[in-house]
């Protein structure tokens, strides 16, 4: 089986999903290009963002999956930024549908969306919180919304100053600042930790918070359980 | 002269190229920062120790072909004063730095070679010669060597060419056709040891259809441009500034515009595009042409027909360019790439088709900013 995947992000989710994905999915080993997918390999391309990625990249995803007709997921992940999941997931699909070339039979389209984007999930991570924080600014943030307690994908933005996506990253920036760990989008190393993703899957299932987070892990769940069945036959 | 392989050290400032293969274009591709300026630097300063110069704590060795068919290896060491490499370019007072050994190999046959005991030459020892000068310099005039030395000579730094070229832009000194007897053919001016607009100059005055070809071909590029000249400054000589009186100036003239202007009116871009196609055009056959950031001062509508024209050029020229430009990166094939990536000194080229397949319909830029090493500079850990 091979998966392919098509993130929005230019340069987080190219260093969290395959660093996730060796803990996830860990029989699966990459490729850097597409047509060198041959057995339990996945390709992960950024679309460099949600335009380009919804312009020239997906056209050209689909020329490269029917080119190479070799993969069995197209996994398109995207931020739902200010739209809903369905609506995300509809532009999506209705895109897809409008391209004259058609996905090969044999892939299957996987929509994850990000809600509101993929900062939003490493808000859920409950040991990073603290509860008197030092900083003014994350007082504010814990003022105007307590994501320990309620969904972080729930949360809006705490005025129009900024995005509701950006508001997010400042406030997961801010948090894990108190605990010292320096975030940026360049290098987000502590997110891709195990124990980080074993946070969020436990916050999670014990909350049911983090519903779109829950649509990737389900997916890996899906794929594992698909190896396993073609392992026995 | 072409590079088949380059391992080069600068122990004074403390970095390295590790053994990295050259094919007849050579495109390399990097985070800044990488390492890909100080590759041509290196095979740009292995030209000054062949010429002569000395250079503190460097150690190298060079595999490259000559137009005879000849296998040549070139390695050699310097004594380490610590002294760094930039300064060499500033300081005319700079410290000579002795070689403790060097070795010239022809077709597996060693040639000539230095160690603490002293030099041989075809197995005979030498008379004493300088420590702080190649053998390629000292033994230049050994018809051996002669085409070792000559064949240094035509490797082409842009710096070289632009830098000096700029002052192209305040005038050329004429050149006296005295050469006449000696310039039968185009190719005579090719191997003429001197600037390009030198021979431009001198092609203007003997082999103008060459001249038409090389102005045609810009004229192409900018269309705009009706015709090209190599001329004085004519039209206001009472008023021109006696340093430009005795100088020769290249003047482009556009369609509808009765004045022509001369280079130093002209615009950066169009002035290097020029430079570049008539080095092209121009240099010696051979030639080695080290082009550093190809895409500085050129316009889009400049980048794409020098692009082409590398690209399609049947001259035997090797090609060592540095970019970041999606166009050049799209059409350069993958086989010629060198993915550079740098671990502490260490600067390390990687062969990307291991990695990137041409069957992909990605553009090979969008395929290329995929990477890791591309985005960081830093090899893949993953």
């Amino acid at each position: 089986m091979n998966i392919f995947f098509l993130v929005e992000g230019e340069q987080t989710e190219t260093k969290v999903y395959p660093k996730w994905l060796t803990y996830l999915l860990p029989m699966f080993t990459r490729v850097y290009s597409a047509p060198y997918a041959t057995k339990n390999n996945y390709y992960l391309i950024s679309g460099k963002g949600y335009e380009r990625l919804l312009g020239t990249v997906l056209d050209k995803t689909i020329e490269e999956l029917i080119q190479t007709n070799n993969f069995d997921y197209l996994v398109i992940c995207v931020d739902a930024d200010n739209r809903t999941v369905e609506e995300t997931k509809n532009i999506i699909q209705t895109i897809i549908k409008e391209i004259p070339l058609q996905l090969p039979s044999r892939t299957e389209l996987k929509i994850i969306v990000q809600n509101k984007c993929i900062e939003t999930w490493f808000l859920g991570n409950r040991q990073i919180w603290k509860r008197n924080p030092q900083s003014k600014q994350l007082r504010d943030y814990i003022e105007f919304y307590n994501i320990y307690e309620l969904n972080p994908e729930d949360m809006e933005r705490i005025n129009d100053s900024h995005t509701v996506s950006d508001f997010h990253y400042r406030y997961l920036k801010e948090i894990l600042q108190e605990r010292g760990i320096s975030y940026t989008k360049k290098s987000p190393n502590h997110v891709t930790e195990k124990h980080y993703l074993d946070e969020l899957i436990n916050r999670q299932e014990e909350t049911n918070h983090l519903q779109s987070f829950k649509t990737f892990i389900d997916f890996c769940q899906t794929v594992q359980q698909q190896m396993q069945t073609t392992d026995q036959d | 002269m072409n590079i088949r392989t380059l391992e080069f050290k600068n122990k004074s400032d403390g970095w390295e190229i590790q053994k990295m293969s050259f094919q007849q274009l050579n495109l390399l591709v990097g985070a800044s920062g990488v390492g890909k300026t100080q590759i041509l630097q290196a095979i740009h300063t292995l030209k000054r120790i062949a010429k002569g110069e000395s250079f503190s704590g460097i150690q190298w060795k060079l595999e490259f072909t000559t137009n005879d068919g000849g296998e040549y290896i070139w390695e050699g060491e310097f004594e380490d004063n610590k002294f760094p490499l930039e300064y060499y370019n500033r300081d005319e007072n700079r410290p000579s730095s002795r070689i403790l050994n060097e070795k010239i190999e022809k077709d597996k046959t060693i040639i000539a070679e230095r160690n603490p005991e002293g030099i041989t030459f075809k197995s005979a020892p030498t008379i004493k010669l300088p420590s702080e000068k190649s053998l390629i310099n000292m033994l230049k005039e050994e018809e051996l060597i002669e085409s070792i030395y000559e064949h240094f000579k035509r490797i082409v730094l842009p710096d070289e060419i632009f830098d000096y070229n700029v002052q192209a832009r305040f005038g050329i000194t004429p050149i006296k056709i005295v050469l006449e007897g000696k310039i039968e053919s185009i190719g005579s001016i090719q191997e003429l040891d001197t600037f390009t607009e030198g021979k431009l100059y001198i092609t203007y005055h003997i082999f103008n259809d060459v001249f038409q070809t090389i102005k045609q071909r810009f004229c192409e590029i900018f269309p705009e441009i009706e015709d090209i000249k190599i001329d004085r400054i004519k039209d206001n000589e009472l008023n021109t500034p006696r340093e430009f009186q005795d100088k020769v100036f290249i003047h482009i003239k556009h369609h509808n515009v009765e004045q022509w202007i001369p280079s130093m009116n002209m615009s950066s871009g169009m002035f290097r595009t020029f430079l570049l196609l008539s080095e092209i055009y121009l240099c010696a056959d051979n030639s080695v042409i080290l082009i550093d950031e190809f895409e500085n001062s050129l316009g889009i509508n400049c980048i794409r027909d020098i692009t082409d024209e590398i690209l399609s050029t049947d001259r035997n020229i090797q090609f060592i360019i540095t970019s970041h430009h999606p166009y050049i990166i799209n059409n350069v094939e993958f086989q010629y790439w060198k993915l550079l990536t740098r671990n502490g000194g260490t600067i390390k080229a990687q062969d990307i088709t291991e990695k990137l397949s041409e069957k992909s319909r990605y553009e090979r830029f969008m395929q290329l900013i995929q990477l890791e090493e591309y985005q960081t500079g830093l090899e893949e850990v993953l």
